[in-house]
């Protein structure tokens, strides 16, 4: 995998992500452990982004 | 709290690794040198219980305004929202300090910071977790920047704040390129935070971003 493609993978991974932790956030009774995990992961595929392109650190 | 002793050999291996890794990040690396400035032999690698300590630990929570009860806080909270209960380790109030300066404006007045009762806590448990308000990941974040500030101020002080940092688990992951990012960001975000100074030092800040902000921007 290119590195090009490595990055649009995470960023889809990441944006993914970001959908369901807004979707869980909002049902009336969200899982935390689920909601917990799920930020964490969103951070790291972050960390991994900025650690390929630090041009998206922002 | 009776901690476990650390293997002060594991301890010299890993170091001198994840100060290597760290590299590139100046600030962090800084922040790292504070917290190893001073550490104890093999057989004192416990927190201090020394007298000394725990009247600088007092005097640190009182330059912040704090109420100081003598008693232990499983007979009441560890902060009630204005008052540290200092039956604790130097270490352990010297964390509730940096709480403080973590937590959300909101937040200072609040029994444990509402982040629900902290280990310490005793009879003001069900009072403490009916309060509330921040959880799971987001808790997990704020415990981390109160850890490591609260190891900095020790530091500070010319106390052993190598202690607490392995205590607190800063060194657990290794030089693992998660535990490393991991640390990395803390440092940042409590420098953004103004909390800790451009060389690594604790400041007299306190947070002033509310946690819906602080938290987004954390995770985004």
């Amino acid at each position: 995998m290119s590195v090009h493609d490595r990055i649009e993978s995470l960023k889809t991974k990441h944006a993914a992500l970001e959908t369901a932790i807004e979707r869980e956030s909002r049902r009336p009774l969200p899982d935390g452990d689920q909601l917990r995990s799920m930020k964490w992961q969103k951070l790291r595929i972050k960390d991994e982004l900025t650690s390929i392109d630090p041009m998206l650190r922002h | 709290m009776i901690l476990t002793s650390v293997d002060p050999i594991k301890l010299m291996a890993v170091l001198p690794q994840f100060r290597q890794a760290l590299s590139g990040s100046p600030l962090a690396e800084r922040v790292l040198m504070l917290v190893t400035t001073e550490i104890p032999e093999g057989d004192l690698m416990r927190l201090s219980t020394d007298r000394l300590h725990h009247r600088q630990a007092i005097d640190l929570c009182c330059s912040f305004g704090f109420g100081i009860l003598d008693r232990d806080p499983k007979a009441w909270f560890t902060w009630d929202g204005q008052n540290v209960a200092c039956g604790m380790e130097p270490s352990v109030i010297i964390h509730e300090v940096a709480h403080y300066q973590c937590a959300a404006p909101y937040r200072r007045t609040l029994p444990d910071f509402g982040l629900g009762a902290g280990p310490e806590t005793g009879v003001g448990t069900a009072a403490a977790n009916a309060v509330r308000v921040v959880t799971g990941a987001d808790a997990d974040v704020e415990e981390g920047l109160s850890s490591l500030l609260g190891i900095l101020w020790e530091a500070e002080l010319g106390q052993p704040a190598i202690l607490a940092f392995l205590e607190q688990n800063w060194l657990e992951g290794g030089v693992d390129v998660r535990n490393v990012a991991h640390f990395v960001k803390m440092v940042a975000t409590l420098e953004q935070l103004g909390l800790i100074d451009q060389s690594g030092h604790p400041t007299r800040g306190l947070r002033d971003v509310d946690d819906a902000p602080f938290f987004d921007r954390y995770f985004s």
